[in-house]
């Protein structure tokens, strides 16, 4: 904490380095999740479905912050303990991968079922045929909805605040109860939120560009 | 119009009084059909005859209601029997082509062999093109579906199915979905595939493939087969009303 932003800036830089951390962790592990989630769903896997429905709606349901308290006070208490960077990953992978389920299951229906139908016509086992036509196929389709929920999650790790995960807005939080900068050091870090989020965004569209199929107009 | 059913080691295909129903609707009401190998049989009917579902029944797409399937003498409409092992000798071409889009024309004749038999790439590779060459679409093994005209796509799918070395090759109104002008390249395909042999099961409105391709022409209307024959007989001298009926309607047309 010095005299000017540029000396606060390494510290804000620290913070944000580490909402990155957990937000890579978290995102990954729901977007796997949501892709494995959604595919039983699709499939309609007997029990299993309606167990991932429960679960769908029970984190869609409550809100994040609730969820961060009853994994960091709640779960102590049967003995479950919990760092502050596991809550915030582990928090940030399971409110995630509630809507990536929801997001891929979608994306998953919406293949034609005709396409599906060919493959299994030439002989292709229904789990091969997942693999090789409704999955690329689902997955071109959900790359935005997917982006706009990866892009909602790292903004959403500055809810890890209340546990005292030392990510970019409990850092700034500290500089400004000390440095009583608020409008530097807070615009300071929502730029950087900002720049993040449109990065991720840009990303995701020349991966979108990079996997368009030649020739079709639906992709467009 | 039950023909004697022949079990010889050339009766690729042999459909025993065939029932399908939809809930209340009775789409197949006893259809039994012999398809001797190396024979072309066209299907030809009104719209809602049961064609296209006879033809689903035959890739175990379709469960059936009633009746026996004998696909080379082995039962293939009991329960538990392998559906993918089944399809993977019964080729199927869509009136829509199916194709995958988001695999080159290539990829999309060698993932089934490749996945289905643990075929080699450059051994499938080998023979796609070959039968790329066969579709006259040699130059287009790296395109995408969508790049294509309908004709050459129902081409690729053709090689499709035929990358599976099939028993028996099923059309379902192949050529319903193309402009006139792309419909003779299809049907050029298919005669050359019934000159070199292919047992073939096809259903159509071409009544000039049925005449001049067919072995046997076999008219369906309401679930039923209302009369098969030879060409010749069928699309010239029929004994039936129904049939007369119906192709009066379609020279009309």
């Amino acid at each position: 904490m010095g005299e000017t932003l540029l000396d606060d800036l390494p510290a804000l830089l620290n913070g944000l380095g580490n909402s990155l951390l957990v937000s890579a962790i978290g995102i990954t592990v729901s977007v796997v999740l949501g892709i494995a989630l959604g595919a039983a769903r699709n499939a309609g896997v007997p029990v299993l479905s309606q167990a991932i429905a429960v679960y769908v709606n029970v984190f869609r349901c409550t809100p994040l912050l609730v969820q961060i308290f009853m994994l960091y006070f709640a779960l102590p208490e049967i003995g479950i303990r919990l760092s502050p960077f596991q809550t915030s990953w582990i928090a940030l992978a399971l409110w995630g991968a509630a809507y990536h389920t929801e997001i891929f299951r979608a994306g998953f229906k919406a293949v034609p079922p005709a396409e599906i139908l060919a493959a299994r016509a030439l002989g292709m086992p229904a789990r091969r045929t997942f693999l090789d036509v409704t999955l690329p196929l689902g997955l071109r389709a959900t790359i935005p909805a997917a982006t706009t929920m990866a892009i909602g999650q790292f903004r959403s790790s500055s809810f890890m605040v209340v546990v005292g995960y030392q990510e970019l807005t409990y850092v700034a939080n500290g500089l400004v109860s000390q440095t009583f900068r608020v409008f530097e050091i807070f615009g300071m870090a929502a730029l950087m939120y900002f720049l993040t989020c449109t990065l991720i965004g840009a990303a995701s569209r020349g991966f979108e560009t990079w996997l368009r199929v030649p020739g079709t107009r639906t992709a467009r | 119009m039950t023909a004697p059913l022949e079990r010889g080691a050339d009766t690729i295909l042999a459909l025993e009084d065939i029932h399908l129903s939809y809930g209340e609707l009775h789409v197949l009401r006893g259809v039994s059909l012999t398809v001797r190998r190396g024979e072309v049989v066209v299907l030809i009917g009104p719209s809602g005859g049961g064609k296209s579902s006879l033809l689903r029944t035959v890739n175990v797409l379709q469960p059936i209601t009633r009746g026996r399937i004998l696909l080379e003498g082995e039962e293939i409409s009991a329960g538990g029997v392998d559906e993918d092992t089944i399809r993977q000798r019964v080729g199927m071409v869509f009136q829509q082509y199916h194709l995958f889009p988001h695999l080159t024309v290539l990829k999309n004749l060698t993932l089934a062999p490749r996945r289905v038999f643990r075929e080699p790439a450059a051994e499938a590779e080998v023979r796609a093109r070959e039968l790329l060459a066969r579709v006259g679409l040699s130059e287009k093994a790296g395109h995408y579906p969508d790049q294509l005209s309908g004709g050459q796509q129902q081409r690729v799918a053709i090689a499709r199915a035929l990358m599976m070395k099939p028993s028996v090759m099923l059309f379902d109104e192949v050529t319903s979905a193309l402009d006139p002008e792309l419909v003779g390249e299809v049907l050029g395909v298919m005669k050359d595939l019934a000159k070199s042999g292919m047992t073939m099961l096809v259903v159509t409105h071409e009544m000039g493939f049925a005449r001049d391709v067919g072995d046997k022409v076999v008219l369906m209307a309401e679930g039923v087969v209302v009369e098969e024959g030879p060409p010749s007989q069928v699309l010239v001298d029929p004994k039936s009303e129904r049939t007369r009926q119906f192709l009066a309607r379609t020279q009309h047309a």
